[in-house]
């Protein structure tokens, strides 16, 4: 806690900015939470959908008769193409893959002292395991069909 | 699934010892100008890279992709680890970058690992349903990694929409050649996800009319669904973002995050309807009422190790949407952890590093030889 007389005003902001952030949400879920909420979005949603839909309408028939193709054949036409190539892939004689790294062997077993807390870098964490201990897990175990 | 960017980033440390009012200032006034200089490169520097670990792509199909890690020790535990990640986002949420990689840790532990990844679905694949995730995908993918470990048991990790279909694909095969199940935040009793029960009544919503129109599910209605969760997030994140301008790692973490929500996925409109009508609104998945490939799903049919990590902190999957897994599982070693934390932060992130990961490794390490 703070025993400068001198309040630091980022600390009061980001104060701040924490309760209204879990004041607003609150807020808002309450205010989501309602059957005309839910309707009036999924009216907007709705009225989207069919603008979108007669907007594809006319710019589909604009371009059929321009004899151009649209941006969902032109996407298609690139998957086809994607496919194509990966199966090209694929077929390449092994000799021009690249050569796998040869396999470690399956044999490890767990160690006797498993590590409590992973620390600060993840493969610092495995090879070396830090001593602090992470804040208890709540675990609940159940017996079969429990 | 999903948009927390907030909830990955580290909090700052509260300093040490209180400082001196001339520190402060000096502090303040520094960390004012790098907010300026930095604020000036983030707006032009480009994406942050992510997902570098080396890996070999096993098998692309449409929307699917199978990657493969390179082992990192000279021997690895005996049973490989496939990842099942959840059908909206991209898999290199575990694989963020060096030192913040759940992928990383885990071949530094010895374990060997394959992810499930998606892509985008294209237009012909508008139809796939959860049958063809459960039922061709996810054997699919287990068929691969026994024949390229050349391992016959397999431990399948399924995260948020990842984990219900693992869940459902191991109460379907409940005699192997599942090893172990580890599930992270998966929601299993629907009805206990307030808003969107409310938002997916069919009431209001038509979710035929909306497939029907679109084909496949745009990203922007998925993305602006989790927004509604936590309207507020957005504004306080970006004030956190510029409070800590002065700070790379958390910039760092922040654009991360940010790019990895900017890049969820669109899904296939038919399995959306399935989620929709089959899981919202009738609960199938918890009342057991969910048929898939024309068999009842029952969770009750899981026999196989099983570890639910849940997030207390959850405002997409509630623990209370969570417990039944553990509950109903018929499996006689089974465990569920709530650890502090969101959807999120739960699996990448400085709390997932100090918490659930070693969990998880702990849980793992028996139970792969």
């Amino acid at each position: 806690m703070s025993t400068s007389p001198i309040p630091d005003p980022l600390q009061l902001l980001r104060k701040a900015v924490a309760r209204l952030e879990a004041g607003g949400n609150a807020l808002a879920n309450r205010a989501m939470d309602s059957g005309e909420f839910s309707g009036a979005l999924h009216q907007m949603v709705g009225l989207s959908l069919g603008m979108q839909k007669t907007v594809e309408k006319v710019i589909g028939n604009y371009l059929k008769k321009a004899n151009l193709p649209s941006r969902v054949e032109v996407a298609e036409l690139a998957q086809t193409l994607h496919r194509i190539e990966g199966k090209l892939d694929r077929l390449l004689p092994a000799e021009e893959r690249p050569v796998a790294s040869p396999r470690p062997a399956r044999t490890r077993l767990p160690p006797e002292h498993p590590p409590k807390a992973a620390g600060k870098g993840a493969v610092a964490a495995a090879k070396k395991p830090a001593a602090k201990k992470s804040s208890g897990p709540r675990t609940r175990r159940r017996a079969a069909g429990g | 699934m999903l948009p927390v960017v907030d909830a990955m980033v580290a909090p700052l440390k509260p300093p040490a010892a209180e400082p001196s009012l001339q520190e402060r200032l000096r502090t303040e006034v520094s960390r004012a100008i790098q907010r300026n200089l930095k604020g000036l490169s983030y707006l032009g520097s480009p994406a942050p890279a992510v997902g570098l670990m080396p890996k070999t792509l096993l098998h692309h199909r449409g929307t699917l992709n199978l990657y493969h890690y390179h082992a990192t020790t000279s021997d690895v535990y005996r049973v490989p680890i496939l990842f099942v990640m959840a059908t909206t986002n991209k898999a290199y949420v575990f694989d963020l970058a060096p030192g913040q990689s759940l992928v990383e840790f885990l071949l530094a532990r010895g374990y060997d690992v394959y992810v499930m990844d998606w892509n985008a679905p294209a237009g012909d694949e508008r139809h796939l349903t959860i049958d063809d995730y459960v039922l061709d995908f996810i054997p699919d993918c287990i068929r691969r990694v026994q024949q390229d470990s050349g391992i016959g048991d397999v431990t399948v990790v399924g995260y948020c929409m990842g984990g219900v279909l693992s869940t459902i694909y191991s109460a379907l095969h409940p005699d192997g050649p599942l090893k172990n199940l580890v599930c992270f935040t998966t929601p299993i009793d629907f009805k206990q996800m307030a808003l969107w029960q409310t938002w997916g009544d069919e009431t209001h919503f038509d979710v035929d009319h909306l497939v029907d129109t679109v084909g496949i599910v745009d990203r922007d209605i998925i993305v602006n669904a989790f927004d509604m969760l936590r309207p507020a997030g957005l504004v306080a994140g970006r004030i956190r973002l510029w409070d800590n301008m002065w700070n790379d790692d958390y910039v760092k973490s922040y654009r991360m995050m940010d790019r990895w929500t900017t890049e969820t996925l669109p899904l296939p409109g038919d399995y959306f309807r399935q989620v929709v009508k089959e899981l919202l609104r009738k609960n199938g998945l918890h009342e057991g009422t969910l048929r898939i490939g024309g068999r009842r799903v029952d969770i009750h049919n899981i026999k196989a190790p099983l570890l639910h990590v849940i997030a207390e902190h959850d405002h997409i999957v509630p623990p209370a949407c969570a417990h039944p897994l553990v509950a109903r599982a018929a499996s006689k070693d089974k465990e569920e952890v709530a650890l502090p934390g969101g959807h999120v932060s739960l699996v990448a992130g400085p709390n997932a590093v100090k918490r659930m990961w070693p969990k998880l490794d702990q849980w793992l390490e028996r139970r792969s030889t």
